[in-house]
């Protein structure tokens, strides 16, 4: 786990810190708008699920975002459809009539419960308190008396129209519910357009929803409350305490599932003639990997570089059969060594290979394409127009790529895509390794288009690791996950200073999301207009 | 709510035409059938040597991939020869622009998170006419977002997603559960309960939306232009949604739909198929929407066909690049999908509404991206037209259209559905000639 003494340093250093607030306002430069974020499906569900304790998890059923530069959260992105919000609404009665069929649920989310002999008055007192803390919470924000008195008027509209307490009460957390600050993230601007840090609790909301999609619990408000969290050592400490949480789990879901492509893995179909061995439980098997893998970076600190070079793996019994370890049945998911096989990290994962691959055969431009796009942010320019499928069905792989690279209009994207998707023929549709393809012994060799040449997979994942672009593109990752937006011109300076920090951090994957928190970006606002993405 | 235990599954025959609304129908007031619209998307073009008949007029034959329409021979009306150039793009992107221009006539506009284009005709029909059933439209698909990656060169993924778009900048979410479509239309009201417990329940609502938006209201005095305008979607939505409260559910549509063909999620494409099949079916029989729009895959969708024995994905096959296996597999997938949609058809002609049919009362018109997936071409585009609109559409015929512009079809399309425009799209300069 994360270092249990760094933890307790920052924690005595805080309490002597006098750091004004705007520490690090003498590097603020320049700023870039954001927009109002709404909440996406694993947002909903986990704010629901940490608010008021519900099982159900409505999002799953809801339309999916769009998805834009590769995440489906990003702010300008996400539109809001009649039809969405009337999924919001029947989610909050869903949710709610949940909570009223299980009364120790219900006691929980609203903390008050009127004795009988109780007059209107003392009941609209209690229901009063119970709201106060609700608003906080769900709108993640200290509730104004504005608030409260809004939701009480809806409480008194039930109540005379002939409704008991609970049944008023249902009506306040359905509009709690449907309301807008809680399904927006709203982040108030200055007028003036001058950039200015975001208020506490807003930046208490950018560090949940960043780490665990998720709202604010109660340390972290109570950090904002204090006013605190704008210090750096306290922000650091926060990241630190809040990865170490169950709930930092959505890192893996939702970013890594995103960036690194684990959610790929939900859609796969293999064709079961040529792959019979590839089944659920493989499958799952393959996602498990991932996903400890990725928890890794998190739970250990580790160096990226090693999300490529890594010589140790998550397997459970079916999988390491997969890899060709030999090892007698055991329960449960074990770490074991890769270093006696053919394989290096993320890369030669079964998971990845298979989630790179069409149903019945490796295809190596698509697998050399995802590197550019996701480990390196060079993604590909389009096909010029009028390029068709260059028809070569004979010959090896290698030949039937050679003969696109021939072509001028095909020629710029192969040259680029071919060398590193080829290098991964060792691993098959379903990433299980093999020296020949059927059409004769593989060969994994190749030759970067800055002249690097590699004999395989482990090497060309070592050059990668070596690439500052690599470096470069995974802070960019981090950065748009957390923002919800593209990085802009404006934000550049930000990013080279995290990359050069990130440097000196040894590239530890914890340092770098310490980095984007504390970095102006995160804890900035501005007023915008609308934002323009043209595509180049 | 309490689960009504008459099925609605049980057979066409066993569908009677039904009263709809309890109260605020047009219909019951005139006794005339509403005119109804159904969009229906097939993804990546059409084997258009296979598609498209010899002989124009009525009396034509029908080329191989349209034979599954055979029996419905005299409720179509096959247009060939449309072109939709505002779909064609001169840069990558070609299946988003093509999607996004089916029922919009209109050149998309390119961007990553921003889209543009809209609005689409079921939305434009829907504001005229959707504002007396429970739902003023459904846009429905069978398949979801994918769970990683971009869309299509620097398009909007909603482009590839959605066909139905309520504004320029916002489209319908494309709902791909049959249950949460259903349980949209009948929105927790329940036929079986006492009037005063619904009229309680649709109270609650119209004060939980009256809240809600007067806070968006408020809040958008608070925020800048860009937050302004995410604001206004959803004020737009809450103020949508509050017009339609004060519908109620028809005690046969409403309770008798909720057999137990929709309490479980469909667990392959073709469950999944023939469940939204009976949904629209239900949807329209019920009047409980007037505008429907179905995706049978998302934009370039590359889904395979294993119970069709085609293990390549759909887009894949449509590059064929000349190779012959290729394009017979690609004709076998191509055959299956106008098999779905002639099934859907005669679904609806087996329902018996006033003097005719329910597909009598419908307009429903199919076409896809691109004419053909092999060059991504938007010239020539496959057509289909099906119902009679209620009488304005006369069927049994091949159309050739000759290169004119696919927004003239859209603008005939909302003519026959009683919203005259004189214009639409890019360059629906007017209605398609001879339609």
């Amino acid at each position: 786990m994360i270092r249990p003494f760094a933890l307790a340093a920052a924690l005595v250093a805080s309490a002597a810190c006098a750091e004004p607030p705007d520490a690090l306002a003498d590097e603020l430069g320049s700023v870039a708008p954001s927009v109002v974020r709404r909440l996406g499906r694993s947002q909903y569900d986990a704010t629901v699920r940490d608010l008021l304790g519900t099982s159900l998890r409505p999002g799953t059923r809801f339309p999916a975002d769009a998805h834009a530069h590769g995440f489906d959260t990003i702010a300008e992105a996400m539109s809001l459809s009649p039809t969405q919000l009337e999924l919001y609404e029947l989610a909050a009665d869903q949710i709610v009539d949940q909570l009223r069929a299980d009364p120790p649920g219900w006691a929980r989310a609203v903390p008050c419960s009127p004795a009988p002999a109780q007059t209107p008055a003392e009941a609209r007192a209690c229901a009063a308190s119970a709201i106060e803390p609700l608003v906080t919470r769900a709108w993640r924000r200290p509730a104004t008396a504005d608030d409260v008195a809004g939701l009480l008027g809806l409480y008194d509209q039930a109540r005379a129209a002939g409704d008991g307490f609970e049944d008023a009460m249902a009506q306040v957390l359905r509009a709690l519910l449907v309301s807008p600050h809680f399904l927006f993230r709203i982040e108030h601007t200055a007028a003036d357009g001058e950039a200015h840090p975001v208020s506490d609790h807003e930046l208490a909301t950018r560090l949940s929803y960043f780490l665990w999609s998720s709202m604010p619990d109660a340390p972290l408000r109570a950090s904002a409350d204090a006013g605190r969290l704008h210090h750096a050592d306290e922000l650091e400490q926060q990241v630190r305490r809040m990865l170490e949480d169950p709930r930092a789990e959505a890192l893996v879901d939702d970013f890594a599932g995103q960036w690194l492509y684990i959610r790929a893995l939900d859609d796969v179909f293999r064709d079961v003639s040529r792959f019979p061995h590839f089944d659920e439980e493989l499958r799952d098997a393959m996602e498990q990997e991932l996903r400890w893998m990725f928890r890794s970076f998190i739970e250990e600190d580790r160096d990226v570089r090693e999300l490529l070079t890594g010589q140790r793996t998550f397997a459970n019994h079916r999988l390491a059969g997969h890899y060709g370890l030999a090892t007698s049945p055991y329960e449960g998911v074990r770490e074991l060594p890769l270093d006696t096989l053919p394989r290096s990290g993320w890369l030669t994962t079964p998971g990845l290979m298979t989630a790179l691959s069409p149903p019945f055969r490796t295809s190596p431009p698509q697998r050399g394409r995802w590197v550019l796009s996701q480990l390196l942010c060079q993604p590909l320019d389009p096909p010029p127009p009028g390029v068709t499928a260059v028809a070569v069905p004979e010959g090896t792989i290698r030949e039937r790529l050679e003969a696109h690279q021939a072509d001028p209009a095909c020629a710029g994207c192969h040259v680029a895509m071919d060398p590193i998707g080829l290098s991964f023929e060792h691993y098959d549709a379903v990433g299980a390794f093999r020296q020949d393809d059927g059409d004769g012994p593989v060969d994994a060799s190749g030759v970067l288009p800055s002249g690097e040449a590699f004999d395989d997979a482990v090497e060309l994942a070592a050059l990668i690791a070596d690439d500052p672009a690599f470096i470069e593109c995974t802070v960019r990752q981090v950065f748009t996950y957390a923002m919800g937006r593209a990085p802009a011109e404006a934000d550049q300076p930000h990013l080279d200073q995290i990359v050069e920090r990130f440097a000196a951090a040894d590239y530890r994957f914890v340092d770098l999301l310490v980095l984007v928190v504390r970095s102006v970006p995160f804890r900035y606002a501005v007023a915008g207009a609308r934002t323009e993405d043209e595509f180049p | 709510m309490k689960l009504g235990r008459r099925r609605w599954l049980g057979g066409a025959a066993a569908m009677v035409a039904l009263p709809l609304l309890e109260a605020g129908s047009p219909r019951a007031a005139t006794g005339g059938e509403p005119t109804r619209l159904l969009a229906y998307y097939v993804p990546n073009g059409m084997p258009m040597d296979a598609w498209t008949p010899a002989e124009a007029g009525p009396g034509f034959a029908l080329p191989p991939v349209l034979a599954p329409l055979e029996a419905l021979r005299d409720e179509i009306v096959v247009v060939s020869g449309l072109r939709n150039a505002p779909a064609d793009i001169d840069s990558a992107g070609h299946h988003a622009a093509g999607t996004a221009g089916f029922l919009t006539g209109a050149r998309a506009r390119r961007s990553e998170s921003a889209p543009e284009v809209g609005p689409s005709i079921d939305q434009v029909f829907a504001r005229e006419h959707g504002t007396d059933t429970l739902v003023d439209s459904l846009a429905l698909g069978l398949s979801g977002g994918d769970g990683v990656g971009n869309c299509d060169n620097g398009f909007s993924c909603a482009y590839s997603r959605s066909i139905s778009w309520d504004s320029p900048t916002t489209p319908r979410a494309t709902i791909v559960s049959p249950r949460l479509a259903f349980e949209l239309m009948v929105h927790g009201d329940d036929p079986t309960a006492t009037a005063s417990a619904r009229a309680r329940r649709r109270a609650r609502r119209h004060s939980v939306l009256d809240y809600v938006g007067d806070q968006a209201r408020d809040l958008r005095g608070e925020l800048g232009a860009a937050d302004r305008a995410k604001l206004d979607e959803y004020f737009a939505s809450v103020r949508d949604v509050e017009r339609r409260i004060d519908r109620s559910v028809d005690a046969e549509c409403g309770a008798a739909a909720l057999g137990d063909a929709l309490v479980h999620e469909p667990v392959d494409v073709l469950e999944h198929l023939s469940l939204m099949n009976e949904l629209i079916v239900l949807a329209l029989r019920c009047d409980a929407t007037r505008a429907i729009t179905f995706m049978l895959g998302n934009s370039a969708s590359n889904r395979s066909f294993p119970f069709l024995g085609i293990e390549a994905g759909h887009h894949d096959l449509s590059h064929h690049a000349g190779n012959a296996a290729s394009r017979e597999a690609l004709r076998v997938v191509s055959t299956w999908e106008v098999e779905q949609f002639a099934a859907l058809l005669q679904r609806l002609r087996d329902v018996p509404e006033g003097e005719g049919t329910l597909l009598d009362h419908c307009l429903v018109l199919l076409s896809s991206e691109l004419s053909d997936g092999n060059t991504h071409t938007h010239d020539d585009l496959p057509v289909i037209l099906a119902g009679r609109a209620g009488g304005a559409l006369e069927t049994g015929r091949h159309l050739r259209a000759d290169g004119r512009p696919w927004a003239e079809l859209l603008v005939s399309v909302l003519a026959a559905l009683d919203v005259p425009v004189e214009r639409f799209g890019d360059d629906g300069e007017g209605p398609l000639p001879g339609l």
